[in-house]
């Protein structure tokens, strides 16, 4: 174990610094924060030497501006209570991310989800100024790789490990000695690297590598497919050249399926051909290689079908989208709502629904109260009216007909009169009038399904829900890669909940009230809590215990919470798979919404006129019954006076 | 309890059928590394608890490294019976199982398994152009094979000849070294008592270091027989 300097007083170049937390440790050395400061950070060495203190103060002495601004410089030297040099202060770059997180796709859906390739472009284009002015200051990066090559979220880069640079004094050279060989230029390979003096064209190889990772997705531009049977290391193709997209030469391996050398420039091409081309005798410059990438930055078209496609306009169709296709996969993530575009997009959809002229608002046909008519009383309503009392006349008529005859004859004429009048009334009035009324009704019923301005408004209002939802697509986004994630993380979750004891809860519960939940309902851990099967009225356990609705809902509740807990401290990200089906829900949903939304003026319209000319035909056809009722009402009328 | 005595496969992850764009979303080149794990009902109690704890730290340390993490991929075989219970996936994805233990030790089987696994994989890699370096094989055990083990034995051999992987074997109190000797090419190390967890920390330290070794820098494995060390001459 080694000892942590945290703590430790040092002294710099013109002022002391403390040791804070370290933050990272290496084979050269390790990085601590300093006390008080959070714009500076120090080395630490692991094993001082003399020639390191001369290197040291050397790059300090030629630090300017522009190389400040394109590495972590060493701006102090750090000596301890003996005054040997023990490190270095350079400026602190926490939260900067390695190169690699910038071009593997998931770690950059993960850190810089809104990065498009346009990023990538810059990222690579600030990652050649950086060589360049390092080159120009007559140094050698040496070690250039995807680790010491920081960027910001604003996709600026700095280098790291400067102390590793080849410099050269009047009288020394210190060269570097370490390099990567998926990075090294192939004249290198099998040669040992210490006191090798290296050239810009060295980094020049490792930078178009680099480059080449960053616009296309990390793949190393010596992976292949071998053709060949056994094993072909990156070293031993970049040795013999074997570029797998070489139009020059025939390598015996394939370029990896789906990666095309087309979706950059025929410029960039060309410097990808003469960087990794064994035989050539010079590489690109980092020079060349910034205006290039310039050019391409400047000449990026923008997918018409996702916003966050940028892509070499050289191309007819967006690459981007046919490769998310083909991967099925998200490559980049597009940005909804937030930009504005959407929802002024939304706006002009809703202003076009607005515009469209709304139907006639008439009032329904009404079934007429025969109340409201005055009514006409003739002697047939009246004696049909009275109705019941003849009853007992008839009775009484019927039981004596044998001793007054006459009497009898006289109640059968009465019935029969009466009878007479009923169905006068019955035929001449009410049924036609009952039958207009029914009528009435129909329409009236009819009107609201198919003729009432209402049906309009519940259209109108079902097509403002869609343009809600279109103007939300980031909260549906959202809502849908919470849903995948979360089924995703199940089994992570049921392993947390599966920690939560219930006996824990014997402080808020009795411990015979835990116990019998454990021992008598098998539940164990808050996994054993499946909140959609307990019952609302509380569980039945064995021997008798009975888990009241309090408790179930406490214990649900407790469930509940852990749950949360998990989720909010979870880091877990949907993989690139994910992330793309949850964006191709939400993009089909939105084409459909946007047809629909596109659509809805002329259907509205049409709506309206059909409404408007079903208004008019319900109220013509409800002018005959009406009719029929204004004729009768006074009859029917006379029929209920008295009866209220 | 009887429960504990039956072997059951708990998958790191449910597979992603689309094999090729797991590389598409991550063309980093690959260093595989195999564990063969003796779960026979010898390891019951403490030690397969260990062992459980020991690959949650494996998983983290090998995490705390973002370029390991996306590098280094992980394959678990257990034996008790012989099973995949993890197939090769990166640092980033791999979820550390939780073994339990039982059943005897089919060491032989276990091992042709894992060496089949090892092959396929490399064929995928190969597939998708993707490089990888000379895959580790790492054979945990605490016992003497209960099955014929010299096929296995041969192959590891010839595997190690031609260079196409290297075997490492551990041997826990109770493991049979003869055998152990026989089987690898490398001398086997006894595990002082049950420092899983130091002996993955070291694992992933030395997989971070081929992942990412540069010409010029030495990077000696760390002898984990030296003193203060996780194991000892077996």
């Amino acid at each position: 174990m080694r000892a942590n300097s945290s703590g430790i007083l040092l002294a710099g170049d013109r002022m002391e610094y403390r040791l804070g937390t370290l933050l990272a440790e290496g084979g050269e050395g390790r990085v601590y924060r300093l006390q008080g400061r959070e714009d500076v950070l120090a080395k630490l060495y692991s094993e001082p030497g003399i020639g390191r203190e001369v290197k040291l103060e050397h790059l300090i002495e030629i630090g300017n501006k522009r190389l400040l601004h394109v590495a972590a410089w060493p701006l102090s030297r750090l000596r301890d209570s003996r005054d040997e040099t023990v490190g270095f202060v350079m400026e602190s770059l926490e939260g900067w991310q390695p190169l690699h997180a910038s071009y593997q796709v998931k770690s950059r859906l993960d850190q810089n989800p809104y990065r498009t390739w346009r990023h990538l472009v810059r990222i690579a284009r600030n990652l050649a100024a950086c060589v360049h002015h390092v080159h120009d200051a007559g140094l050698i990066v040496g070690d250039l790789n995807e680790s010491n090559v920081l960027v910001s979220h604003e996709s600026m880069v700095k280098l790291i490990d400067v102390d590793s640079f080849q410099c050269e004094t009047a009288d020394t050279l210190f060269t570097c000695h370490v390099a990567k060989p998926e990075l090294l230029a192939p004249e290198l390979h099998g040669k040992s690297l210490e006191g090798l003096r290296r050239s810009e064209s060295h980094d020049d190889f490792a930078l178009a590598v680099l480059i080449f990772q960053t616009l296309m997705f990390g793949r190393h531009p010596f992976a292949g497919r071998p053709e060949l049977a056994g094993d072909i290391s990156l070293e031993e193709a970049i040795q013999k050249g074997w570029y797998p997209f070489t139009e020059r030469r025939n390598p015996p391996i394939a370029p990896p399926k789906g990666l095309e050398i087309d979706w950059v420039s025929s410029e960039i091409r060309d410097l990808f051909e003469q960087a990794f081309d064994p035989d050539s005798p010079d590489r690109p410059s980092a020079h060349a290689w910034f205006v290039a990438l310039k050019t391409l930055e400047a000449s990026l078209a923008q997918c018409s079908e996702n916003q966050s496609h940028a892509f070499w306009h050289g191309l007819d169709t967006c690459p981007w989208c046919a490769l998310e296709d083909r991967w099925n996969l998200a490559l980049f993530q597009p940005k909804f709502g937030s930009s504005g575009r959407q929802s002024i997009d939304v706006d002009r959809l809703w202003a076009r629904i607005e515009a469209v002229p709304e139907p006639r608002r008439a009032s329904p046909p009404r079934g007429l109260d025969a109340t409201q008519f005055h009514p006409i009383d003739t002697l047939a309503t009246r004696t049909a009216r009275a109705g019941t009392p003849w009853i007992p006349l008839v009775i009484v008529g019927a039981f004596n007909a044998e001793r007054h005859p006459e009497l009898f004859i006289l109640v059968v004429a009465m019935v029969a009169f009466y009878l007479g009048c009923l169905i006068k009334v019955q035929f001449q009035h009410r049924f036609p009038y009952n039958r207009a009324q029914e009528t009435l009704t129909e329409l009236a019923h009819q009107w609201e399904l198919s003729a009432s301005a209402g049906v309009f408004d519940a259209e109108k209002e079902a097509f403002r829900k869609q343009c809600d939802a279109l103007e939300n697509s980031s909260q549906r986004l959202e809502i849908e890669r919470t849903k995948r994630l979360r089924i995703a993380h199940q089994r992570e979750l049921e392993e947390f909940l599966s920690r939560y004891s219930v006996r824990s809860l014997a402080g808020v519960l009795t411990l015979e009230t835990t116990s019998a939940i454990v021992n008598t309902l098998g539940i164990q851990t808050a996994a054993d809590i499946h909140p959609d099967a307990m019952e609302i009225g509380g569980l039945a356990g064995m021997e008798g215990f009975h888990l009241g609705p309090e408790l179930t809902k406490a214990l649900v509740a407790w469930r509940t919470e852990l749950e949360d807990r998990f989720w909010s401290t979870s880091s877990f990200r949907l993989d690139p798979h994910m992330e793309r089906e949850a964006q191709m829900v939400i993009a089909q949903e939105n084409a459909e919404l946007r047809k629909n939304l596109e659509r809805a003026p002329k259907e509205l319209g049409e709506l309206a006129e059909q409404l408007s000319a079903a208004q008019i035909e319900i109220a013509r056809e409800a002018l005959a019954p009406v009719r029929v009722i204004q004729k009768h009402g006074a009859y029917v009328a006379a029929l209920t006076i008295g009866k209220k | 309890m009887s429960k504990d005595l039956d072997q059951v496969p708990l998958p790191g992850k449910k597979i992603v059928p689309f094999s090729n764009a797991i590389f598409a979303e991550n063309p980093e080149p690959r260093c595989p590394c195999l564990l063969l794990l003796d779960t026979s009902s010898s390891m019951a109690g403490r030690p397969i608890e260990e062992l459980n704890t020991g690959l949650v730290a494996f998983k983290d340390e090998l995490m705390a490294d973002s370029l390991a993490s996306k590098r280094v991929e992980v394959g678990i075989v257990t034996f008790g019976p012989a099973l995949p219970v993890t197939h090769f996936q990166t640092a980033d994805t791999f979820q550390p199982p939780l073994l339990t233990a039982g059943g005897d030790t089919p060491m032989g089987a276990a091992i042709e398994l894992g060496l089949a696994m090892v092959r396929d994989r490399k064929d995928e890699y190969r597939r998708n152009g993707v490089e990888y370096y000379r895959p580790w094989v790492f054979l945990i055990t605490d016992g003497a094979p209960t099955d014929t083990w010299t096929q296995a034995a041969s192959q590891v051999h010839l595997a190690e000849e031609s260079k196409t992987l290297q075997f490492f074997a551990v041997g826990v109190a109770g493991a049979n070294f003869d055998i152990l000797r026989q089987i690898a090419t490398r001398e086997p190390v006894a595990l002082n008592g049950l420092r899983f967890r130091d002996m993955f920390q070291w694992l992933s330290n030395s997989l971070q270091s081929v992942s990412q070794s540069r010409v010029g820098e030495q990077v000696p494995l760390v002898n984990p027989t030296a003193p203060g060390g996780w194991g000892s001459v077996g």
